[in-house]
């Protein structure tokens, strides 16, 4: 066994340690999370003060942040909401000459490790569309980097949500309905367009009013009274959350701040048609 | 009053010399070493395909990108030696290094300064590209941090081998056996790290599930296992057989959240560990079909053989149990972590 120094020492950095982990663990998972890990946002009505200004502690907040510790390890797996499903990316580039190239995040043929890189990535990308105010950050910087590598001169966003299907679709006799490929289970969530302008700097256009098939957002409250609420109305009006941000890295999920069961089956019958896909 | 609170610190230091500093079998560290770097070794080299075009001079995810999301917040500090590549060959040699440190750790060559190295490289991808992160880019990087602070090179590796091989030289008497065990206090560090942090894991994850209404309509794993994208097999098709799907969807859901609440309070119990450490086996794998997240069940399920005893991985292993070294241990003992009874001497240091 050490000495008593050693032993000391060790203690100290161990206190330290577990004091930054516990406070990372401390996060509230009902807040917005940017990508990860979790900013220390002095004014967030999500933490205690207390507990952000510990967090911001210099050295441990740095500490923790290099090593990849400040992570709250909230991985709820899934809500079985909006945000919880498959996000797809279709990014049509248009070149100079007129020639047009498509690429989709994930890729068709990508699978293991890489595939769930760009699921992540998606995830970030879509879930701020849930959210009354989308923070288009990342999509513009992303569609930046986009046109200066390939050249393109515009890219064509279009975010796609594929929703799973209910048990009770699943074992649904009409082929239309039991089928998770169904045109019905997809819908879009944002279509716009990324353009360099004359100082090269990125901005993003909407395209109108895409199909936006967005669930009603619903705070904290609404989660757990969303149990006992209709299938078809699963909306409290009174309960609003704030945007939602990008996943923090947890497994398979978005963003905790607005939680809605999704819809059944009968939902999708009054929503918008969905626009017809680019060739 | 003075004497309670004299006993009570006197009983929390003893506690607390004995939980973190009892030397130990590094057996298990190691092992860890070993799955740890094959997983990383995984993760790095499935970067291989996209590497130019995500993190090259005109990637996907430029410095800027990267720069933003650290200045987001003064605290950020980030190591990333993709800050200083400036070409596609330096990225490639950057990318090599890392291959050639995540080697040695695996292969146990200068294990330390390889698992330290090894961890700069990984979180030089993370810190450069955070929206890519996942679950596992969480898990991966604490265990490499807590390897480094423990001889995790001291078996399965080429510096474990060689190190008994000078012993054998200089001490020809010395038994194979006690040659075979490095006993540590670091290397208790490190363990005790791991299961303290995969405890709090499992703790976190549970409370955010607890938030979710599917966790307690026990739909959650249906949700799971419907999504077309991510799901590695489809299971769906079982929905036709009916309630009895239902309620098997129903046990697996509320399975896992009872799971996770018996992991947090009765790891530490040594009659309950090896039943939670099997279990664990069938929950992840299940989960990893049913999501798509192997790489995130894998790295949990290595993190959880930091509950393994010594005495079971040698056992496994068929190698000297530690038990008949006792005679090479060190002076100082330990008493059992399932609860400690007073007792000032056991023979070994158990979890």
């Amino acid at each position: 066994m050490p000495g008593e120094t050693v032993r000391a020492l060790v203690t100290l950095f161990l206190l330290f340690h577990l004091f930054g982990v516990a406070l990372a663990l401390t996060t509230n998972p009902n807040a917005p999370a940017l990508p990860s890990p979790q900013t220390v946002d002095v004014d967030s009505p999500y933490n205690s003060r207390l507990f952000t200004a510990l967090k911001s502690t210099p050295l441990l907040a740095q500490y923790m942040y290099a090593m990849w510790l400040d992570t709250p390890h909230n991985y709820w797996l899934t809500y079985g909401d909006y945000t919880d499903a498959d996000h797809t990316v279709e990014l049509i580039l248009t070149f100079p000459d007129g020639h047009t190239e498509q690429r989709n995040f994930p890729p068709a043929d990508s699978h293991g490790e890489q595939r769930e890189r760009y699921e992540a990535l998606v995830r970030q990308l879509a879930v701020p569309f849930y959210g009354d105010s989308p923070d288009k950050t990342l999509l513009t910087k992303i569609g930046e980097d986009l046109l200066q590598q390939s050249g393109a001169k515009e890219v064509r966003v279009q975010i796609r949500r594929h929703q799973p299907l209910s048990i009770e679709d699943a074992k649904a006799d009409d082929p239309g309905l039991h089928d998770p490929y169904n045109k019905r289970t997809f819908a879009d969530l944002y279509a716009g367009t990324v353009t360099l302008n004359s100082l090269g700097e990125a901005e993003v256009h909407d395209l109108g009013e895409a199909a936006r098939d967005v669930a009603p957002v619903t705070g904290p409250r609404g989660r757990n009274r969303s149990q006992n609420q209709p299938a078809n109305n699963p909306q409290t009006p009174d309960d609003t959350a704030p945007s939602p941000p990008a996943s923090n890295g947890s497994s398979n999920t978005g963003s905790p701040a607005h939680k809605t069961v999704l819809p059944l089956p009968g939902d999708f019958n009054d929503a918008p048609p969905l626009p017809e896909k680019t060739k | 009053m003075g004497n309670y609170i004299r006993t009570v610190g006197s009983r929390f230091g003893a506690g607390w010399t004995r939980f973190w500093f009892t030397p130990s079998d590094a057996i298990v560290l190691s092992l860890i070493r070993v799955l740890t770097a094959l997983v990383a070794l995984w993760w790095y080299l499935s970067l291989l395909t996209d590497l130019q075009y995500w993190f090259g001079p005109n990637g996907l995810f430029s410095l800027d990108l990267a720069l933003q999301v650290r200045n987001a917040s003064e605290s950020r500090y980030a190591i990333s030696l993709l800050d200083y590549v400036n070409s596609a060959s330096q990225l490639w040699l950057v990318y090599g290094l890392g291959i050639a440190a995540l080697a040695m750790m695996l292969f146990g060559l200068f294990s330390r300064i390889a698992t330290i190295a090894s961890l700069v490289f990984v979180l030089s991808f993370i810190h450069r590209a955070p929206m890519l992160s996942r679950t596992v880019d969480d898990i991966l990087p604490l265990l490499m941090f807590y390897l480094c602070l423990g001889p995790s090179g001291a078996n399965f590796s080429i510096d474990g081998w060689l190190r008994r091989k000078k012993q054998q030289r200089e001490r020809p008497a010395l038994n194979s056996a006690d040659a075979n065990i490095y006993w540590s206090s670091a290397a208790t560090v490190a363990i005790r790290l791991m299961q303290v942090h995969l405890t709090m894991i499992y703790a976190a994850m549970l409370i955010a599930q607890l938030q979710g209404g599917t966790w307690w309509q026990g739909t959650a794993v249906w949700w799971l296992m419907a999504r077309p994208e991510s799901r590695l097999v489809d299971l769906t098709g079982l929905s036709r057989i009916g309630l009895a799907f239902e309620y098997m969807v129903n046990l697996f859901t509320h399975g896992i959240v009872i799971y996770e609440l018996c992991f947090v309070f009765l790891i530490w119990n040594s009659l309950a560990r090896p039943i939670l450490l099997v279990l664990g086996v069938f929950m992840w794998a299940g989960l990893a079909l049913i999501g798509g997240s192997v790489s995130f069940a894998v790295i949990m399920l290595v993190a959880n053989l930091a509950f393994l005893s010594p005495e079971t991985v040698r056992g496994f292993l068929g190698r000297q149990n530690a038990e008949n070294a006792s005679a090479s241990a060190p002076t100082t003992k330990a008493a059992t972590s399932s609860g400690s009874s007073g007792r000032k001497e056991v023979v070994v240091a158990r979890r």
